[in-house]
């Protein structure tokens, strides 16, 4: 059994307390979201796996600290992103991996292009830009609550995502001049 | 070189993440494969797939499906009539919910260590539904009727859990009965209510029923009664996933008579979302 499993089934919400967080189906509904998160920053699927454990793991340690009005998925997506930024730091993650074998031609329609480009451009990116860019455009997140999850400035948040945009548009502009 | 819009920029970018996402490796779960031990039995919870009644909260009512073994085809229907996914569905007080529905997102996976194992040749569609109650809709008399009698219920169950601490147990004797009448009420003003399942309904008419649900931003609890899902300024969302044969068909929402009251049509691409 996993520590995560260990917690949760310690973790049984109380009537007493009505700001608990169902911590199962948090990680129910979550995880394969975080997943995306995860693995859009480190671009390994291991590496994305274990950020979301660790991730979930320190949530529920620190699930006191859940304030009212804080949503429960903006705070596990802010967790997720420290744990993705750390590991690809403590590992450097330099290595420009692909996202591997996992492409099934048969099975996409148009976005194959769009997922070849998008991951060149990510290739490009670096974790923190490839942060920004996983809750901009996986989460729906705009600039402001980005720069809250992250604690970066508003600022910082539009630079990065000006970068990523920047990127891909290089990448889609040879590619329409190609073809 | 072509000038490349900022719309279609962003457009590349969800897209291709999308894509992306739907289709990268899972870790594998068997431990001769894993660098680590992971979780992945955590999946084996099974959530009810909940009846949803809406007000101030959301109630769950548990007596959707529990199994989240494989669908046998339950019953047969028609060829697809449904609206466009991200399309919304006004449901009225004749079905107990008031309350709008929007089916937002269904993508397809294969096996996946965070759901159940599929059968051979079967896909898990993971959908994802919204449900708003904004102000401006009303809510019928049933429904604050049986918000009441939960609140009652939510009320003298704290109390009750309050007397068991304290071992004061005459008073939670006492309470024990109010609960028992308090659920009686819920009971009865509950089953006015006509709340809805989902279905899942393929190309060849086959119906299935979702294989797990759960509350993303409904803050869905369902260990603690009543079962509650509490919304945020009214709106929230929840995922569900069906263990399906093939892609396309229709999600089909349904009363608890099995009267359809939406449908949602699926294409057969791998991550169907509005827009």
């Amino acid at each position: 059994m996993s520590r995560v499993e260990d917690a949760l089934r310690a973790d049984l919400p109380t009537t007493e307390n009505t700001r608990e967080v169902d911590w199962t189906a948090a990680y129910v509904a979550q995880r394969e979201r975080l997943y995306g998160l995860a693995l859009v920053i480190l671009r390994e699927s291991n590496d994305a796996s274990d950020a979301v454990q660790a991730a979930f793991e320190k949530a529920l340690r620190h699930r006191g600290q859940v304030r009212d009005g804080v949503a429960p998925d903006a705070w596990l997506a802010r967790i997720t992103c420290n744990e993705a930024l750390s590991l690809a730091r403590r590992r450097h993650i330099r290595r420009w991996v692909t996202f591997g074998d996992a492409v099934e031609p048969a099975a996409h329609d148009g976005s194959v292009v769009d997922r070849l480009l998008v991951e060149d451009a990510l290739a490009r990116l670096r974790p923190k830009h490839r942060a920004v860019v996983a809750l901009h455009y996986i989460y729906g997140y705009g600039i402001d609550e980005i720069a809250s999850i992250l604690a970066v400035p508003r600022g910082t948040v539009a630079s990065r995502l000006h970068h990523a945009r920047e990127v891909l548009r290089a990448l889609l502009g040879k590619y329409r001049d190609d073809s | 070189m072509i000038e490349i819009a900022d719309r279609d920029v962003d457009e590349s970018y969800r897209r291709g993440l999308a894509d992306l996402v739907a289709h990268a490796p899972r870790p594998s779960t068997r431990t001769n494969e894993r660098r680590v031990p992971r979780v992945a039995a955590i999946a084996a919870i099974s959530i009810p797939v909940a009846a949803l009644v809406v007000s101030a909260f959301i109630v769950i009512v548990a007596h959707g499906q529990r199994s989240v073994t494989p669908t046998a085809p339950a019953t047969s229907g028609p060829g697809s009539t449904g609206i466009a996914i991200g399309k919304t569905v006004r449901v009225g007080p004749g079905h107990g919910l008031v309350a709008n529905v929007t089916v937002q997102i269904v993508s397809f996976t294969g096996n996946s260590i965070f759901l159940p194992p599929l059968p051979k040749n079967y896909f898990n569609a993971g959908v994802t539904v919204q449900i708003s109650t904004a102000a401006t809709i009303k809510t019928n008399p049933a429904q604050t009727a049986y918000d009441q009698a939960a609140l009652e219920f939510a009320l003298t169950w704290q109390q009750f859990q309050t007397a068991k601490q304290n071992h004061d147990t005459a008073r939670a004797a006492g309470l024990n009965a109010v609960l028992v009448q308090a659920q009686t009420e819920m009971d009865k003003v509950g089953l006015q209510l006509l709340p809805f399942n989902f279905q899942y309904l393929t190309a060849n008419g086959h119906v299935y029923p979702a294989g797990g649900a759960s509350g993303g931003s409904l803050s869905y609890s369902n260990t603690s009664p009543p079962k509650v899902l509490s919304t945020f300024n009214g709106v929230g969302s929840f995922f569900m996933f069906f263990q399906v044969p093939s892609r396309g068909g229709e999600i089909r929402m349904t009363d608890s008579f099995g009267q359809v009251i939406g449908q949602w049509h699926v294409p057969t691409a791998w991550l169907t979302a509005p827009g």
